[in-house]
């Protein structure tokens, strides 16, 4: 045992481990599809296997949440069959959303209440101190918990039918998405599974381009200036410059998309490769002009669950305006608290809560004097990208922040630190902030070119796109692969 | 964010006509875009062929810092004809072009000796504003939290500048991997620091390959070893009188990684003993309970249990590097003469 050997044991995608592992898939992949079951079967056991190679009891976990979420959606439908949306139905969608939440909560949760608790008891002086019970989180459950609570609440809705018991499974443990999403909906992703795979038309050059490029992102961009300005300006903000805390906390801006939508783009191409489609996940975020476009951009598939699966049953925007920003910042607040079990997570929440509140609040008044949302000039349009911008960096500095002190004296370095320019801001370092958010203002069509003619290349010419784009990306980024920034929640 | 009325109004408003030609155009285009699985699968077992032989160097190179195991021996066995074909083929060209672009790769090896001597005696000196201690920080992942902790809580007085240079997965055991002694000479040259803090150990507990056999981790031979690693890296950091505090690694969760660690630690402490100008500083009993056990929390002044260990059970949370610090630093500061009331 080594102090790095939690990342050695574990398969992450930018490793040769991971490139035989995933030809090894590949091949049983293909050649099982004709006898669907059998295939089926494999991919349970491919998706077990790679979530207990991180701790076999993580595959327990797997189970226990396959057969108690087959077991309440059965139960869920046959509500609905007797008596339609009533009672039963609504009742066994509760019991079933309460136990997955409660199995998140003790994971996840637990020790941060009880901590916090037991603090508070103390400081009163009822020390009736809870036990910690120091669990080991499993990597990815909350995207695992909020992955199948769509499939029993569908059912419940009446979107969706029970699958059996054996497709629930693939759903469940389907492995490039196990870590860390995209969150496929049951109503997306079952329905893959009716009728085997089509070997001969695999989206083979758009899977090739969103890898390659998800790896760049990862290894050349997130890594670089992890290791290069943001980790230092968190770890040791008393030294660091005005300037050289601008550029780091933009720095982190890309670093958190560029390793977050690396790890969606690597994904979803390797679904395409196995015959799978998986939803979008980003659509270039740091383009957003409003904090509401932000979020229609960012992590699509987690802002899309919020507004399904509690913003809208919490009314939404139907119970007039007060209640609508309410709404916002209970989804928000949550949404900060689903990332993690820490106060830095709430404030977050609660910082883009309020901020969507206020903006709306603003949009709201301006119809209600009858200005139409007159067309905005281009000035006003950069204007309007780049503070939706800076807001959305100076919220991720409490997201990665230790603590909200910590966050509190990283942000005070902005006024504290003018004087010397510092040392940390080097070329390398500004050019590759400026290159991921210029990245995201490539149009769509480019990259539609880039896989029309890939497409046209054949395999041969594939591969050769291939080879140097995997040598380039190693020769050029940093020794060892560091893990991505969302397993962890 | 009323994202449901907006996002389902995106369609075209082209004439229903217009838009399933439009659509079957596109559909049909992107057929002739899809592959069979066979030629993805030649393309990506080519892709990695020739990746392979224009990365066989750099792969060879990283396998060969990883840890001795069969593992290991396997991956090197099935690289030579790569590394030998790429040669042959002239595929290793980019790559030693790339690393001459990038400064990488070997400088000329330096000896203690290259090292300029300081004008003035490092210690004992009056350490002023004007003339701060100079501490430098080095280690491995357990340094970088603990590292930047310490330099966090020294900063606090004007009295002392602090630099931490921290190499993930390395330390004194695998020179081939990370060479840590050339790196303390050059950062003596460089850095000049008047006292250095050292933290290894975490990644040390592996078997050694050394002067043709495997030393297994824990026996007479790898012990030695291990002590002559450790003494020569304080025979360095101490050069003209510089002043080393070398940190103990704390309690681990698994037993028999902290019986390793234990064991490494009887290491330091014994080798500071024979080297004038190097403290030992223990951590492991910070970080147990009164029992002498491994704790994930601790009870900070007040009664309130704060998260001290990561995960892993092995790293330390940021409350952890603090505790580790606070404690270090009581040496440094006594050692040289700083009033703990000058930390204000």
């Amino acid at each position: 045992m080594r102090a790095d050997s939690g990342k050695a044991g574990a398969v992450l995608f930018p490793t040769i481990t991971f490139a035989l592992f995933f030809l090894a898939v590949y091949l049983a992949n293909w050649l099982l599809m004709p006898r669907f079951r059998a295939w089926k079967a494999m991919i349970v056991a491919v998706g077990c296997l790679f979530y207990g190679w991180w701790d076999w009891r993580f595959v327990l976990l797997l189970a226990v949440v396959t057969v108690a979420n087959q077991l309440f959606a059965v139960r869920v439908a046959a509500a609905r069959t007797r008596q339609g949306d009533g009672p039963a139905v609504r009742l066994w969608v509760v019991v079933a959303v309460a136990a997955n939440l409660a199995l998140l909560g003790v994971f996840k949760y637990f020790d941060f209440f009880a901590a916090n608790l037991d603090g508070l008891l103390t400081s009163l002086g009822l020390g009736a101190p809870l036990p910690l019970l120091q669990i080991a989180l499993p990597v990815g459950i909350s995207f695992l918990i909020f992955r199948v609570l769509t499939y029993v609440i569908d059912i419940g809705r009446g979107e969706l039918a029970p699958a059996s018991a054996l497709d629930f499974a693939v759903y469940v443990s389907f492995f490039p998405y196990l870590l860390a999403g995209p969150i496929s909906r049951a109503s997306d992703f079952l329905p893959q599974l009716r009728s085997p795979r089509d070997p001969r038309s695999v989206q083979a050059s758009r899977a090739f381009l969103l890898i390659l490029g998800g790896l760049a992102k990862k290894l050349l961009i997130a890594d670089y200036l992890a290791s290069n300005i943001v980790n230092d300006l968190f770890a040791s903000p008393q030294s660091a410059t005005s300037w050289e805390t601008i550029w780091g906390i933009l720095a982190y801006s890309v670093q958190i998309y560029c390793d977050f939508s690396a790890y969606s783009d690597i994904a979803i191409g390797v679904s395409l490769l196995l015959g799978f489609r998986l939803p979008d996940n980003f659509n270039a975020p740091y383009t957003a002009r409003t904090l509401q476009d932000f979020w229609r951009r960012w992590h699509i598939t987690l802002s899309s669950w919020l507004r399904d699966y509690l913003y809208i049953p919490l009314g939404g925007n139907r119970k007039g305006r007060g209640r609508t920003y309410v709404n916002i910042i209970i989804t928000f607040l949550l949404a900060g608290l689903w990332h993690g079990a820490g106060w830095t997570f709430v404030l977050w929440g609660l910082l883009h809560g309020v901020g969507l509140s206020v903006e709306r609040a603003r949009i709201d008044a301006r119809r209600s004097r009858g200005v139409a949302s007159a067309s905005v000039k281009r000035g006003a349009a950069v204007l309007q990208r780049a503070s939706v911008f800076a807001f959305v960096s100076l919220a991720w500095v409490f997201f990665r922040a230790e603590s909200i002190e910590n966050a509190f004296a990283v942000l005070w370095r902005l006024v504290a630190g003018l004087g010397s320019l510092g040392t940390a801001v080097t070329w390398p370092v500004a050019g590759l902030v400026i290159l991921g958010v210029a990245i995201q203002y490539v149009p769509r069509s480019a990259l539609d070119r880039c896989e029309a003619g890939l497409a046209r290349v054949g395999w041969v010419g594939q591969a050769a796109v291939l080879a140097v784009g995997l040598f380039l990306i190693d020769a050029l980024g940093p020794q060892g692969a560091a893990e991505f920034l969302y397993f962890k929640f | 964010m009323d994202i449901t009325e907006h996002e389902r109004m995106t369609t075209s408003d082209a004439k229903p006509a217009e838009r399933i030609r439009g659509r079957r155009r596109r559909s049909s285009r992107h057929r002739s875009r899809r592959s069979s699985a066979g030629a993805a699968l030649l393309a990506m077992l080519l892709g990695f062929f020739l990746a392979g032989l224009l990365d066989a160097r750099a792969i060879d190179r990283d396998v060969r810092g990883a840890p001795l195991s069969a593992q290991r021996t396997i991956q090197l066995a099935l690289l030579k004809p790569m590394v030998a074909l790429s040669g042959a083929l002239r595929f290793d060209r980019p790559g030693v072009a790339l690393d001459e672009v990038l400064r990488r790769g070997s400088e000329g090896r330096r000896s203690l000796d290259d090292v300029a001597a300081p004008e003035v005696p490092k210690w004992p000196r009056a350490i002023t504003s004007g003339r701060p201690l100079k501490v430098l920080i080095i280690g491995d992942s357990m340094a970088q939290v603990f590292g930047s902790s310490l330099k966090n809580q020294a900063e606090k007085s004007e009295l002392v500048s602090a630099r931490l240079e921290y190499k993930v997965s390395s330390g004194l055991s695998r020179p081939d991997f990370y060479d840590w002694p050339q790196r303390m000479i050059a950062q003596l040259a460089s850095i000049n620091q008047d006292a250095t803090v050292v933290m290894f150990g975490a990644n040390d507990g592996q078997n050694v390959a050394y002067q043709g056999k495997v030393l297994k981790v824990g026996s007479d031979a790898w012990r030695r070893l291990y002590q002559q690693r450790v003494a020569e890296a304080m025979k360095i950091l101490t050069a003209n009188g510089r002043r080393v505090y070398w940190v103990g690694n704390p309690i681990m969760r698994d037993r028999e990684y902290a019986d390793v660690i234990a064991m490494m630690n009887g290491v330091y402490e014994e080798e500071a003993a024979h080297h004038p100008g190097v403290t030992y500083i223990d951590t492991w009993t910070l970080f147990a309970d009164k029992q002498g056990r491994y704790v994930q929390y601790l009870r900070d002044d007040e009664g309130t249990p704060v998260l001290m260990r990561g995960a892993d059970g092995i790293h330390l949370t940021r409350a952890g590097g603090d505790r580790a610090a606070l404690h270090a630093l009581s040496y440094i500061l006594r050692d040289w003469g700083i009033a703990e009331a000058d930390r204000q």
